[in-house]
């Protein structure tokens, strides 16, 4: 803790830092910005539906009836289009983080938190890797090589992934938005802010049960010291800020436009083929390749509640936890046909699923390992498969545990 | 759809085209074909003689990737001594 310099910085951090005050600080911070991003974002949000909406109203008014007008339509607009929609929530997010970064306030937090990582085993070291894993859980394993001791950048390897990435955001957000009503609690918190804060809050619990758990099954090492300098507070610098967030919306879209797009275009693919046979009264996708799969899957799915649309959408999702979002919007605008087609899926999903349904493909997706590339890191880090297939178990296992009892609790909830 | 039919829509054509074209991307993307990566890149001084180190290996800045050579820039501090007078 500065004992000299900046009276300011002196005096905040005799607040911030305090063994009690500090950490209901920090909480008091991270729930404001889960409330700001429902709260601030749902202008702009409706006005990028609104531009996605129309535009695919447009293409289908304007081009004759045939097989690249429904590839448009479904699955270039309904589906990568629709993931678009949620920008303004994930540059709210970052432009926080960016702010608490550019302050002076971060390092702080990875003092206030090092003691509570301490306790369930975890090296001080490991904040910055699980830091890192709120933005893509792949630069905060390859974070790991800075500590030093074999077990402890296990633990912290094997844990990484349950922390909320921001490819979880657009799932989260269209879940809530669909299935928890847009009300105030207690006269002040909106009730969507606070069900996203209790997902966060979900993985970093599990996080800290798990590195618990690893602290009985793996060798204990000598705890490492968290050696850091904390800088002095000042006002964050708005180029820097700028350029921060020009630099996650470019990632954001890029995405979009590439792997999603690519991976929406192959879905709608089997989504549409083989066609329905003739006479078929069944939307034509229930006759395809990916009805055929998704069918396969619900025998599996079924019991933690999830439709066989679900399981079609959790294959490309494989490839990035967003891009399930998009398979949604395909396999859902695939399903509709004529007049009842329509973008805004959070309004299809409403209808279609139960709030059971929902909240368990939420749970899943705090716990699922719905990410190759980053069990691929892992891989590439470890030196074998050994370790990734360790964690996909454990993380598949977790997740259908947990939704399966969120699920059923949720039933007799409503039952 | 009738055979003919499909065969002479233009629309069937460049949809099946983007789909190819989609297909491909994620292929290349994935790494088929492509030579598997070293399990970890060693770093300059583990390399035998002779062999350059990948330019993600090291990221000191030294600026020796991809060559055996002696480190183009010197990073060390040196610490300048006030000559006595």
């Amino acid at each position: 803790m500065p004992e000299e310099g900046n009276p300011l910085t002196a005096r905040l951090d005799h607040w911030v830092l305090h063994p009690v005050l500090g950490p209901v600080i920090l909480a008091t911070l991270m729930f404001l910005v889960f409330q700001a991003v429902f709260s601030w974002a749902a202008a702009p949000m409706d006005m990028i539906d609104a531009g996605v909406g129309q535009f695919g109203a447009w293409v289908q008014a304007h081009m004759p009836e045939g097989m690249l007008r429904n590839l448009l339509v479904e699955g270039v607009i309904g589906g990568a289009g629709g993931v678009l929609v949620f920008l303004p929530q994930i540059l709210i997010l970052f432009g926080f983080i960016l702010v608490l970064e550019d302050s002076g306030y971060l390092p702080r937090a990875a003092f206030l938190l090092d003691r509570i990582m301490g306790s369930v085993g975890l090296s001080g070291r490991a904040f910055i890797p699980l830091l890192s894993s709120f933005a893509c859980a792949i630069p905060g394993i390859m974070a790991t090589r800075t500590i030093g001791d074999p077990h402890d950048r296990l633990k912290t390897i094997l844990i990484a992934p349950l922390m909320t990435c921001s490819a979880r955001l657009p799932v989260y957000a269209l879940l809530i938005a669909a299935f928890i009503p847009d009300r105030t609690v207690g006269g002040v918190f909106n009730l969507q802010g606070l069900v996203l804060f209790g997902l966060y809050m979900a993985g970093i619990v599990s996080a800290m049960i798990v590195a618990l758990v690893l602290r009985r099954v793996l060798k204990q090492s000598e705890a490492q010291p968290l050696l850091m300098e904390l800088p002095d507070y000042h006002w964050p610098h708005l180029r820097n800020l700028a350029v921060g967030l020009w630099e996650r919306a470019k990632v954001f879209v890029t995405r979009v436009g590439t792997i999603i797009l690519a991976l929406m275009v192959v879905l709608w693919f089997l989504a549409n083929f083989p066609g329905a046979p003739e006479g078929a009264t069944a939307p034509a996708i229930e006759y395809s390749l990916a009805g055929m799969i998704g069918r396969a899957m619900a025998v599996v799915f079924e019991p933690i509640g999830f439709t066989w649309q679900i399981c079609i959408a959790l294959i490309p999702g494989m490839a990035a936890r967003e891009v399930a979002v998009a398979g949604l919007g395909t396999v859902y605008a695939i399903a509709q046909t004529g007049d009842d087609l329509h973008t805004a899926l959070q309004g299809v999903l409403a209808q279609a699923w139960s709030l059971p349904t929902a909240l368990s493909l939420m749970t899943w997706y705090v716990y699922a390992p719905q990410c190759l590339p980053t069990l691929i890191a892992v891989r590439r880090e470890t030196n074998g498969w050994r370790v990734p297939l360790i964690m996909a178990t454990y993380l598949f296992s977790l997740a259908y545990a947990m939704s399966w009892g969120v699920y059923r609790l949720a039933l007799l909830w409503s039952a | 759809m009738p055979a003919a039919a499909f065969f002479f829509d233009w629309q069937n054509w460049v949809t099946l085209g983007i789909g190819l074209v989609a297909l491909i991307y994620l292929l290349r993307r994935w790494g088929l074909g492509r030579r598997p990566e070293r399990a970890s890149a060693p770093s300059c001084g583990q390399l035998p003689p002779g062999e350059s180190a990948p330019a993600s290996a090291c990221g000191g800045g030294c600026g020796s990737c991809e060559s055996s050579g002696m480190p183009q820039r010197d990073h060390r501090i040196t610490v300048q001594r006030a000559k006595a007078r």
